[in-house]
């Protein structure tokens, strides 16, 4: 490759590095995503929570009403595990359909799920911690 | 004045092998760090990769097999990064790309060098900039919140004692993160401008690193700025590889001479992590 080539590829891949930052706080700011990870250098400007929560919801065919699953087979723990770790780092970006789609094909009578994710956030305002829930819906349409 | 300009190109690739010497040195331990840390609960990956990285990293020393080794790191750092996606750390990224720039020029062509040189100095000023930016936008160090939840940390504590009085320093580290508790804000002069100028001067030194009239003074106060920073959050090995990039800014090949204390301070941090020394928290 010739030394052009190469300083326009370099030249390139810096353009992205100086712009991805910008995307990436725009993604915090809209999805939730956090500004520790993904080479946004976000990292100590905003609280991590030490820990997260998840509550799992099922709605059996014919049914109105969402009910919650009370005990989890080991299965579903090691797919909770996984999904709480992407969405700890991507937020809404996090995308439920295997682990729901899991949860589905284990218990063919249910119809929808829910899965709800909550964490302790710093609200600038008073500065206590308040609680954020985010909520996913398997299958999101109707 | 040909003579000079090679005479400088030459100390610039001196610099430069330093440079790559101290960055397969850093990566090399934390992948041994990561081994040990883990070692209860090995998988493949973990075992099978601080052993490729050093081998790699020892192949990185001749010149001939240079490149063709930051090709294999970049590799590895991007298959763990692929693993762990998407929590790998920043310096990961950091690594990731150092090594692919390592792997892409060549520090025996004096264009390239130099090209490799520069390219190393903007990203060092990019991450420093965004990283005020990030604090400026998410606002949680205009009253000091961010500073104040971490006093939960021992390390912050230890550090921001000389900061806070000894009651409010003792409220803040009874805090355990939890939904309910407060105020993480420290009503505390000092303690709000140290907060406040973390950001200001990453932003404010960012262009001056840059900017050649401004380089030396902006290079102590970021290198400062840094150490006060990791003093607290004790991330060293994003330490190393942020310092090891700084030393590009001097115009001597200093960091030669740095590569033999920084083999020790990392070598240290093995011994602490296998037992071996007294423990010290970081990561």
């Amino acid at each position: 490759m010739s030394f052009k080539a190469k300083r326009a590829l370099v030249h390139f891949a810096l353009l992205l590095l100086t712009l991805w930052p910008g995307v990436h706080i725009w993604l915090v700011k809209s999805y939730g995503v956090s500004a520790w990870k993904l080479a946004g250098w976000g990292m100590y400007a905003v609280p991590r929570p030490k820990s997260i929560g998840m509550e799992i919801f099922y709605r059996q065919r014919g049914a109105t009403e969402y009910q919650r699953l009370r005990r989890a087979p080991e299965a579903v723990k090691a797919g909770a595990k996984n999904f709480i770790e992407h969405y700890r780092w991507l937020g809404l970006l996090a995308g439920p359909q295997d682990f729901a789609g899991k949860l589905l094909s284990m218990s063919p009578d249910w119809e929808r799920v829910q899965v709800v994710l909550f964490q302790p956030s710093l609200d600038r305002g008073s500065g206590m911690m308040v609680m954020r829930e985010d909520r996913f819906t398997e299958p999101s349409l109707p | 004045m040909s003579r000079t300009r090679d005479g400088d190109s030459q100390a610039l690739r001196s610099q430069l092998h330093a440079f790559q010497s101290i960055l397969a040195l850093v990566i090399m331990t934390e992948y041994w760090s990561r081994l040990i840390q883990h070692w209860h609960e090995p998988d493949t990956f973990l075992v099978v990769s601080p052993v490729v990285i050093t081998g790699l990293g020892v192949t990185s020393l001749t010149e001939r097999w240079r490149r063709p080794a930051f090709l294999g790191i970049a590799l590895v750092v991007g298959s763990f990064l692929a693993i762990v996606f998407p929590g790998g750390g920043n310096h990961e990224y950091l690594e990731f790309l150092l090594c692919l720039v390592c792997a892409g020029l060549d520090c025996e062509v004096p264009e390239e060098r130099l090209l490799l040189r520069d390219s190393v100095r903007w990203m060092t000023g990019v991450i420093l900039f965004w990283a005020g930016v990030q604090k400026l936008v998410h606002g949680f160090y205009f009253n000091g919140e961010y500073l104040a939840y971490s006093v939960s940390r021992e390390t912050y504590a230890s550090v921001f004692s000389w900061l806070l009085p000894a009651g409010e320093l003792a409220r803040l580290a009874a805090l355990d993160g939890s939904a309910g508790t407060g105020p993480y804000v420290a009503r505390d002069w000092l303690f709000s401008l140290v907060s406040n100028l973390t950001y200001i001067l990453e932003i404010a030194l960012a262009p001056l690193l840059l900017l050649r009239v401004t380089r030396r003074v902006a290079l102590v106060g970021v290198f400062l700025l840094l150490l006060g920073i990791e003093s607290a959050a004790r991330e060293m090995f994003f330490f190393f590889v942020q310092f090891n990039m700084l030393l590009l800014f001097l115009d001597g090949d200093l960091n030669r001479r740095l590569i033999g204390p920084i083999a020790v301070l990392l070598a240290s941090m093995l011994l602490v992590r296998m037992g071996v020394l007294p423990e010290v928290t970081f990561t």
